[in-house]
């Protein structure tokens, strides 16, 4: 009876958890593209301007995500090592500093830039970075669930990591190949 | 040890994240107050729509970092009309995105009021 009901929750969990990531998206897109995009700068921490800051954070983002999905292989045996105690903690401390990293990125080009859609490559990177806070949501809320299927939180995890590289690939990477690695 | 440091980041990422949300929307208000009171002229509103999140142009307000400062570009507005319409570099074509006009627009408001009277 319990597994009856364990398994038509699944299906519901899994529904809410893509719902949750999907309104996420869809929330900063249309913020995206009605807001007014000030084109102001609005700080750089401490890099030398505001592009520096965006490419060495989006940069420092995807270093940690591969920590995050290497420890993930190691836990889950894909390494055929047997994963330490500790290495639940680095997956987890990774991950935050992944998403942690994201934010003085994301909030310049919200912010500042908006939604753009002036050639392919602007519209994929600006379509990609909404769909990542949409996929990191839809993560934490299956993490957070019990008694889902166990391909779930894997591929959860492999779409975050997916969007987030796709993002850097196309802001990034892009500006490295344009102009090279910018000064701090 | 690595427990405590998740849990500090959890907060840390909570917070840092509500507060990326808030100055999404408290941000622009703060900085309009700032701003300079916008000269009129179709060609800026063409340039700041389409061309500041790339470039810098005091005139403009704009201070984009992916193309050149145009503030220390002195070009014409045959040549920038040029540019704008065929693209250069990794900078797209914008034929077909914006009108004969617009690009006319923006290229005398990038070229700048001097650009006739002083020879350039």
């Amino acid at each position: 009876m319990e597994a009856t009901v364990a398994t038509r929750a699944a299906p519901t969990r899994l529904l809410v958890a893509a719902a949750a990531g999907a309104a996420v998206a869809l929330a900063l897109g249309v913020y995206g593209n009605v807001h007014d995009p000030s084109q102001e700068l609005v700080f750089t921490l401490f890099f030398s301007t505001t592009i520096s800051m965006k490419v060495w954070f989006a940069t420092l983002s995807v270093a940690f995500a591969v920590v995050q999905v290497a420890t993930a292989l190691w836990m889950y045996g894909t390494l055929r090592v047997q994963a330490p105690d500790w290495t639940g903690g680095l997956h987890r401390i990774s991950g935050k500093l992944a998403f942690l990293s994201t934010l003085p990125v994301a909030y310049h080009c919200l912010w500042s830039l908006g939604f753009q859609d002036t050639d392919t490559r602007v519209l994929v990177h600006s379509t990609l970075g909404c769909a990542f806070y949409g996929a990191f949501v839809a993560k934490v809320t299956i993490v957070r669930s019990r008694s889902l299927p166990g391909w779930a939180l894997p591929v959860a995890g492999g779409l975050v990591f997916a969007v987030l590289v796709l993002a850097w690939y196309t802001s990034a990477v892009w500006f490295i190949g344009e102009q090279g690695w910018p000064d701090v | 040890m690595l427990r405590g440091v998740d849990r500090v980041l959890a907060i840390v990422s909570v917070a840092a994240a509500a507060a990326v949300v808030i100055m999404l929307f408290a941000g622009p208000q703060v900085v309009a107050e700032d701003k300079p009171a916008p000269s009129a002229g179709a060609g800026q509103a063409v340039f700041t729509e389409n061309c500041g999140s790339c470039h810098t142009l005091s005139r403009a307000g704009t201070s984009g970092q992916v193309g050149p400062d145009l503030d220390s570009v002195s070009l014409g507005p045959e040549e920038i009309q040029e540019i704008v319409s065929g693209g250069t570099g990794s900078m797209p074509s914008f034929e077909g995105k914006l009108s004969d006009a617009e690009i006319s627009d923006v290229a005398k408001f990038v070229a700048g009021p001097d650009y006739s009277s002083s020879g350039r």
